[in-house]
């Protein structure tokens, strides 16, 4: 467990007034509380720093305890005991600061040095809700399947369903952080995000495929197998396809979210391949044709 | 629907009624106040409980509310605008 300096995570100096000390925790929470930072799984814990930072130099007793036994605050118990001894003053011991928060709120340091909690007064809320990402392949997101998550030492199965977008979230109700005095825990939003597959790339609902053609069935026409996530289909290629033609395959694209079978599109690309390595006979065939296309322009 | 009365709602979350009632005014709660009843629909607890956190927390008062509620939504906005372009600039990526 390491000594945390209070001061330090406010940008304080140790012998700051309170209105300094206030000034600072107010600009520090504006920039780091979670419900500005939606996305920002940081944030919340950034917050909760500086709300424990916060509780010790506000509060009078704290900060006396705390500066009067800085790094050897894990022997501050014994220090006090010997104190009240000598005053003989009976009570009164730090056990009173156990506060409103539950432990948990407050890093081990904290509450070996001051207890179970803050003293801040703060009324029932629902807990924080947590934030989490969820990569799944592409070809995974197509399909409607179970997974199962573990959160916070929670199993959680959820089922997916086909045609999840990539940027998009659910929430799992009650799966977030605990809620502060009794109130109700927050919940947990995922947010999917699909990788890219070696084959197709997806916007929206559509996937597009570029697909390599040779240049004698680009130029005579014949056929070729595409891949979709359906299976194999074959493509009949016109006569002089240019390199770059779109072709649109209507319903092989990707699934639409919990609309059952109901798909985007296909758009096949074309991309034509010079044949490489001619022999001198090839050679002179094709110069034969490029002579033949001259005259004719 | 939850159906609560102000004393209740106030309680439980430690603020005046009048606070409620300001939510209400501004548009940030959908929540109609008849009498002395408070209706909040299910899906606008989380709403009232970030605006009673960022007002707690932060001593933000209404209107100051109202103007995080519009930089959250355009935030939010262009979070899902760039996601779409991110979308659709990896189609002229090569690999």
């Amino acid at each position: 467990m390491d000594f945390i300096d209070y001061y330090q995570v406010l940008g304080v100096s140790r012998n700051a007034t309170d209105d300094e000390i206030k000034k600072a925790y107010r600009k520090l929470a504006r920039q780091h509380h979670p419900d500005l930072n939606p996305n920002d799984k940081e944030a919340h814990k950034k917050f909760q720093q500086i709300n424990e930072a916060n509780e010790v130099p506000s509060d009078p007793e704290k900060r006396r305890r705390y500066d009067q036994y800085g790094k050897d605050w894990q022997h501050a118990d014994q220090f006090e005991q010997a104190r009240r001894q000598q005053q003989h003053s009976p009570g009164g011991g730090y056990e009173s600061f156990s506060g409103e928060f539950g432990g948990e709120d407050f890093s081990e340091f904290f509450t070996s040095m001051f207890g179970a909690g803050g003293s801040r007064r703060r009324p029932a809320f629902k807990g924080t809700d947590f934030e989490a990402e969820l990569a799944l392949p592409l070809r995974q997101a197509a399909q409607t399947h179970a997974q199962t998550l573990t959160i916070n030492g929670k199993q959680v199965r959820i089922t997916i369903p086909a045609g999840v977008a990539d940027g998009q979230r659910i929430r799992l109700k009650g799966y977030g952080g605990e809620g502060a005095q009794g109130g109700p825990a927050g919940d947990l939003y995922i947010t999917f995000r699909t990788e890219d597959d070696p084959l197709f790339k997806r916007v929206g609902n559509d996937l597009y495929l570029t697909q390599n053609i040779d240049l004698f069935t680009a130029l005579l026409g014949g056929e070729t197998v595409v891949q979709t996530l359906q299976g194999p289909v074959k493509l009949k290629v016109a006569p002089e396809t240019d390199n770059g033609t779109k072709v649109r395959l209507k319903g092989k694209g990707f699934p639409l979210y919990k609309k059952e079978g109901e798909t985007g599109d296909l758009y096949v690309t074309y991309q034509i391949l010079l044949p490489k390595n001619l022999s001198p006979e090839e050679k002179s065939l094709v110069q034969q044709l490029a002579a033949l296309q001259k005259n004719k322009s | 629907m939850i159906q609560l009365t102000i004393v209740q709602f106030c309680e439980h979350y430690g603020v005046a009624p009048q606070f409620i009632e300001a939510l209400v005014e501004y548009g940030l709660v959908e929540a109609p106040v008849a009498g002395q009843t408070v209706q909040v629909h299910d899906h606008q607890w989380p709403q009232v409980e970030r605006w009673l956190r960022l007002h707690h927390d932060l001593h933000i008062n209404i209107a100051g509310l109202e103007a995080v509620e519009q930089v959250l939504q355009r935030l939010e906005q262009l979070q899902q605008e760039n996601q779409q372009l991110r979308s659709r600039l990896r189609l002229y990526e090569t690999d």
